[in-house]
């Protein structure tokens, strides 16, 4: 172990520049103006917003693709930042204390943050690999939609039931194309919103002319060299010009296999976001981390909490011993309405569900507790009580004998605080 | 045109003279609220406001600007100058 020579040596080395990454970095530098820093990412850019990706007016073209940047290249040059694009890690030797770089560069480090992210499930779908079929999880998922937005579709098919499905569904009808949703799931958002809730949107999208196709799956792509339909499990065929297909994402974990690193779906780390192996730390989508507030093992893949992982990942990469405390939250908007998730709200039989508010006035959550505590909610439109639900959750304040008026939609739910 | 609300601070010793906010932009992350919730609240439109110009400090408010994932938030100096994001 000890011939293998490093080609570069830092101090800090980062894999993966997402904003957990590249917010870790930031923090690193203020906390050592010294220090040696790495960034490796497997695109080919510096750090730019993926929650813009999905958004109205960046989809269509009308806000330039270049307001995505949240760096300038300068910042990286002025921070000291040594940013690898386009290379990707294959293999960590925690023994030697190196990771192996696609191209065949070794990478020394004193200090190891994972930041990898998710990559987007790959499908085996036949013909999936004509033109006008799209992904977005990436700027250059989102420019190849753009460019085929402004090519005259006329009719695509989407696949998936979450955030971006509904985000770009509203984008493609504003735009005047069909649009036909074929989804797995018994209905749109299932499992992650109740089926009351869920209807809200669901009349939404039918209202709007989306055709709803639940319980059903995509089995062949048509088309020569671009696709003109799809054919479905039950044997019909769909004409379109475009397949968005957000089938969900994969965490690219298998390089750190040979490292023995503790893997449960995500990098397993404590609440100081270290990992199984030492002088390593997970941050981001990627880590399945001890989580505090929740008394729970949890996975969050959201932009506030890569932000607030990043910065707790660096500081303890520094020498501070800080844990990460965060109630996760984000939204997601999508033909006016705005569906909000905080904590964790994922249906588990040692919960209890609290509906509040109405269907009929399109404002309908769903708080969830534990015990005598709420750990999480979703929420239809009832936005403004987010900040206020993560408040109560992260101070564990004791809901027990304020069932009813949790259900109240008139309570004002602040003066529990 | 994009609908900005601006909002004068008048901070003592504060570096920073404005705080715009685009509404057209902002999709409710809240990480604003998250990093500096004495300054940013949630209108009842789902749009961030600022209910107190001058409560946080620099860093504070900076730290709040440059975590909003859409560029929401513009901070300027009292020349005039924006500051955040760069």
């Amino acid at each position: 172990m000890s011939e293998i020579k490093p080609s570069h040596q830092y101090q800090y080395l980062i894999i993966g520049g997402g904003v957990a990454g590249t917010t870790a970095a930031e923090a690193l530098r203020k906390r050592d103006p010294v220090g040696t820093i790495a960034i490796v990412t497997d695109e080919p850019y510096r750090l730019y917003s993926r929650v813009l990706l999905s958004k109205p007016t960046f989809l269509t073209g009308e806000q330039h693709l270049d307001s995505a940047w949240l760096k300038t290249e300068e910042w990286y040059r002025e921070n000291k930042i040594d940013l690898f694009v386009a290379m990707s890690a294959t293999e960590l030797n925690p023994e030697a204390k190196v990771v192996m770089l696609s191209n065949g560069d070794i990478f020394g480090y004193e200090k190891l943050l994972l930041a990898t992210g998710t990559h987007s499930r790959p499908w085996y779908v036949p013909g999936k690999d004509k033109h006008g079929i799209h992904n977005l999880r990436t700027l250059d998922d989102a420019k190849k939609i753009v460019d085929d937005l402004h090519a005259g579709k006329k009719h695509a098919v989407m696949i998936g039931s979450a955030c971006v499905t509904y985000e770009v569904a509203d984008i493609l009808c504003s735009k005047g194309i069909e649009v036909t949703e074929v989804m797995r799931e018994k209905y749109f958002w299932e499992p992650t919103l109740s089926k009351e809730e869920a209807e809200i949107t669901e009349k939404r999208l039918v209202e709007r002319g989306v055709t709803l196709i639940p319980q059903m799956e995509v089995t062949e792509i048509l088309g020569d060299d671009a696709v003109t339909g799809v054919v479905l499990k039950d044997g019909r065929t769909i004409s379109c010009d475009m397949v968005f297909a957000f089938i969900g994402i994969v965490l690219p974990l298998e390089w750190l296999t040979s490292s023995g690193i503790k893997v449960e779906r995500g990098i397993v780390t404590n609440e100081y976001l270290e990992t199984s192996i030492p002088d390593v730390w997970a941050a981001g989508d990627c880590a399945r981390f001890r989580d505090v507030i929740l008394d729970d093992m949890i996975m969050a893949g959201n932009w506030m909490s890569a932000v607030k992982q990043g910065e707790t990942a660096a500081a303890n990469m520094a020498g501070e011993k800080k844990q990460f405390e965060l109630v996760s939250f984000h939204s997601s908007h999508g033909f006016g309405d705005m569906i909000s998730f905080a904590g964790d709200s994922r249906m588990r039989p040692d919960r209890e569900y609290i509906m509040r508010g109405s269907a009929e006035e399109r404002k309908l959550g769903r708080i969830v507790l534990r015990g005598n505590h709420i750990v999480g909610a979703t929420m239809v439109n009832r936005t403004p009580e987010l900040a206020t639900l993560v408040k109560l959750i992260a101070a564990r304040t004791d809901v027990s004998a304020k069932k009813a008026e949790l259900a109240d939609p008139a309570f004002d739910l602040k003066t529990l605080l | 045109m994009a609908e900005l609300r601006e909002y004068v601070r008048a901070k003592d010793g504060s570096d920073i003279g404005k705080i715009v906010i685009n509404r057209d932009l902002c999709i409710a992350a809240i990480s604003c609220i998250a990093v500096a919730e004495t300054t940013f609240q949630l209108d009842d439109e789902s749009k961030v406001v600022a209910i107190d110009p001058n409560a946080a400090d620099d860093a504070t408010l900076i730290a709040a600007a440059e975590s909003c994932p859409t560029k929401a938030i513009l901070l300027f100096d009292k020349a005039g100058t924006q500051v955040c994001p760069k």
